[in-house]
């Protein structure tokens, strides 16, 4: 009876754990949550209402150490220079109601409440909405172009989204703008560039119905700011168009709110929230996913879940593996033709009890070869309750052992017989762009070098410095 | 039509905006102008020996015949199931609403008498907004404070709220029919709100008379809140059913095309009174959201009909043919009778 307890209690763990990788831990509850930003070692985002969130992190956020904002719905914000500013809105009535919304926009040196310069400035009216017209002027997104232009799109589901030029040095509306049509029925648009194209971000579906909610972010694209944005079908955004980013995940419905945070050349993370997130009560939660650039459009990529992978170099395709006695296996066929009368039979696979008790006690390196399903190849995968900007730490094993991969001095690696806890066993893991992975180790002793794994020829890893377009620096996490 | 209704509205709100910059600043009235919402933004209303039409450029159908909406009252668009469809839409209001027979098809002028539910006390009341904090200017509208969500809405539709915050789109009640499971998460900490079934009660009756008008829409779609605004003085606007059709002559049989269609919110579509797509659920329009099987448009007159259902928010809708081999259809022309 006990067993059958400490067993379900493990799974029940195990399940807990294994979800946490897909939504913020700490007390994440907004709705609507404005694009990360980052101030002083500390990342913010406000939510409709002005609630707060922060984090030391970006990983595990709470209200605490945040200062309610003086904004009604939705806000976005972006650093331009050396201050924030905030677009927000406030609307006559919503879905069903009047619709005279006004996009409104003020500047604050700091993020910080604690700091002496924390003080908003006036607010700028920049946009409005009638009572009755085809737009709700709320929902404000905020983007400094390529050219150092700066917009803010707007809009909710009732009529057109529009775009209007902002002046990045005041807040206030360009000189001579005007407000342009480049959508219809989205809520919380925004806009990003990429590679000569301007994406619209915008999120379709129910949204504010927990766990029936069906909000979904789609996006289409144009050379130029005012669109029009077309999608993966050729179907403008102001025909309703639009292509997904993302939808729903198992556990979590509807995704909505778009913010982008580019972390470093190729390592892209999107903000949003989830209208539920069935692991907390169906309650609306910040979430943080990477962004994968497919085709020349950007999709949600994926945190690491926990589980037993194959960590394969994007270099070569080789496993990443403890340098353990090569132990052949018995058996099988070896041979090409002749005796195809003989029956099938499964070949048994390598099992850890059979290689274990001949592997050094103390550490042990890695290096990287031929995959082929061994035990020394196969590694566990578990988040841990720190981690980075949208993803926890992991700690990196191999399956069915507490052996545990390790940064060491002179920004080696090895393996250590036990996972301590200590930060050079704290590996943080971002899908890039490109799909790809960067592995990295929260520290690397006597040295505040900030490096990652990479493949050092075909057969070997070291840890060194990130550069996106080095194919040394990439990793592949494989499940059979 | 209704000129006078929309005048006044936009002419209330430019003044009041030209007073509402939250600086105290005054706003261009350049920047609100051109925003009117009048029948003739939208429609041209044609006569019942109009020429015909053809689609347009991009093959979407822009004349259609259409009966002054039906109350059909609902506070939010989650109700929209397959059965709730089925039955709301299916559901016969007057006599030959559902006609296959072409030379059966009321004239635009034509009027009939329809009970349905009376829209409930205090309309759609608007949901009081967000704008907490905003500096509040005279006449700022919709500037108000927080207030959890889900608190019940008040303000009459139309009306610059002093509202409080609450997340856009957010369920005013609980839809009718029982609200599904889960209901709302709550944002923020703690906060819980909606969803929760309404105490079934029978409506309130009333008798409408309907007209139907035959319009070219000056835009891709048919803006069916506009329709109803302007032809109600702008006392129908939300939870209403539409009902319209248009008439496809073809100078031979055409087989293998499909009906492409989208709507604001749900809807069914009929050619020649066979159901041929319904767009289940709480929607926006997207053109080309749902597309028919394969269906053959005979020589001669081939009637299109669609049924759109909306309760909050934008309502309109959208269709176009397609060929087999994916092009657009255009080789027919679009009449009213």
């Amino acid at each position: 009876m006990k067993k059958i307890f400490q067993m379900g209690l493990v799974a029940l763990v195990s399940v807990s754990m294994s979800e946490t990788v897909m939504a913020q831990i700490g007390a994440p509850f907004i709705h609507d949550p404005a694009t990360i930003q980052e101030c002083d070692g500390k990342y913010y985002t406000w939510g409709t209402g002005g609630s707060p969130l922060v984090s030391s992190d970006g990983w595990v956020w709470s209200s605490e150490g945040g200062a309610r904002i003086q904004v009604g719905a939705a806000p976005d914000m972006i650093k331009i220079g050396d201050r924030y500013l905030c677009a927000h809105s406030s609307t006559g009535g919503g879905l069903g109601g009047g619709h005279a919304g006004t996009i409104r926009t003020m500047w604050n040196k700091t993020l910080d409440p604690q700091s002496p310069d924390y003080e908003w400035t006036e607010q700028l009216q920049v946009a409005e909405s009638l009572v009755d017209e085809d737009c709700d002027a709320i929902d404000a997104g905020l983007l400094l172009g390529p050219d150092g232009r700066l917009w803010v799109t707007y809009g909710t589901y009732f009529g057109f989204i529009r775009v209007v030029e902002l002046d990045p040095a005041t807040g206030d509306r360009a000189a001579g703008a005007q407000d342009v049509n480049i959508a219809v029925d989205c809520e919380a648009t925004t806009m990003i560039y990429q590679d000569g194209y301007y994406y619209l971000l915008g999120t379709h579906g129910t949204c504010c119905d927990g766990v029936n909610s069906t909000y979904n972010i789609v996006c289409g694209r144009s050379k130029s700011p005012t669109g029009p944005f077309i999608d993966n079908v050729g179907r403008d955004m102001v025909e309703g168009g639009g292509k997904m980013v993302l939808g729903c995940r198992d556990g979590y419905t509807g995704a909505g709110h778009f913010g982008r945070y580019i972390v470093a050349p190729g390592v892209e993370k999107m903000s949003f929230h989830w209208e539920a997130d069935y692991y907390q009560s169906g309650r609306s939660t910040l979430a943080i996913l990477p962004i994968v650039w497919r085709n020349g459009w950007p999709e949600a990529g994926y945190n690491i879940k926990n589980g037993v992978y194959e960590i394969e170099s994007e270099r070569r395709g080789y496993a990443l593996e403890l340098s353990t006695e090569y132990v052949r296996l018995a058996g099988g066929r070896g041979m090409f033709g002749g005796g195809n009368n003989q029956p099938n039979t499964v070949v048994a696979f390598q099992k850890l009890e059979d290689v274990i008790g001949n592997w050094p006690k103390g550490n042990i390196d890695v290096r990287v070869c031929d995959y082929q399903f061994r035990p020394n190849q196969k590694w566990e995968l578990v988040a841990l309750e720190e981690g980075t900007l949208g993803s926890p730490y992991y700690k990196i094993v191999i399956a069915g052992t507490n052996r545990a991969l390790a940064a060491t001095a002179g920004k080696e690696l090895t393996t250590v017989p036990e996972f301590t806890g200590a930060p050079e066993q704290m590996w943080s893991i971002d899908q890039l762009t490109d799909g790809t992975y960067r592995v990295c180790p929260k520290a690397v002793p006597g040295t505040d070098e900030k490096v990652c794994l990479i493949s050092v020829g075909d057969s070997n890893a070291s840890l060194g410095k990130f550069d996106f377009n080095d194919v040394n620096c990439k990793w592949n996490f494989r499940q059979y | 039509m209704n000129k006078n209704f929309n005048f006044i509205l936009a002419v209330g709100m430019t003044v009041a905006l030209v007073c509402c910059g939250a600086n105290g600043s005054k706003i261009d009235p350049q920047r609100i102008a051109n925003r009117n919402v009048e029948f003739d933004q939208y429609f041209t209303e044609i006569k019942a020996d109009a020429a015909p039409a053809k689609p347009d450029d991009k093959g979407f159908i822009r004349r259609w015949t259409i009966i002054e909406p039906i109350n059909k009252p609902n506070s939010g668009n989650t109700v929209f199931t397959d059965s709730y469809i089925e039955t709301e839409l299916t559901k016969e209001y007057f006599k030959g609403q559902f006609t296959a027979d072409v030379k059966a098809l009321p004239k635009t002028g034509d009027k009939v008498i329809v009970e349905s539910e009376a829209p409930r006390a205090g309309g759609r009341g608007g949901f009081g907004g967000f704008g907490g904090g905003a500096p509040q200017g005279a006449g700022a509208p919709g500037a108000g404070q927080a207030r959890p969500q889900g608190a019940p809405a008040g303000a009459p539709a139309g009306a610059p709220a002093a509202g409080q915050a609450r997340p856009q789109g957010a369920p005013t009640g609980a839809p009718q029919g029982g609200a599904p499971q889960g209901g709302f998460g709550g944002f923020g900490g703690g906060m819980m709100g909606g969803g929760a079934p309404a105490a079934a009660a029978a409506p309130t009756m009333v008798k409408d008379t309907l007209t139907w008008h035959s319009v070219d829409s000056k835009l891709f779609n048919i803006k069916l809140i506009r329709f109803a605004t302007n032809t109600s003085e702008g006392k129908k606007r939300y939870g209403l059913i539409f009902n319209a059709f248009t008439v496809i002559n073809c100078d031979q049989d055409i087989p293998n095309v499909r009906l492409a269609a989208g709507s604001n919110s749900a809807s069914i579509w009929w050619v020649n009174g066979e159901k041929v797509l319904t767009l289940q659920a709480d929607r926006r329009m997207v053109a080309d959201d749902g597309m028919s099987k394969r269906i053959t448009l005979k020589k001669g007159k081939n009637i299109v009909r669609a049924a759109v259902i909306n309760g909050p928010g934008m309502s309109d809708m959208c269709a176009r043919f397609y060929n087999e081999d994916g092009t657009v259809l255009k080789n027919y022309t679009i009449t009213n009778k």
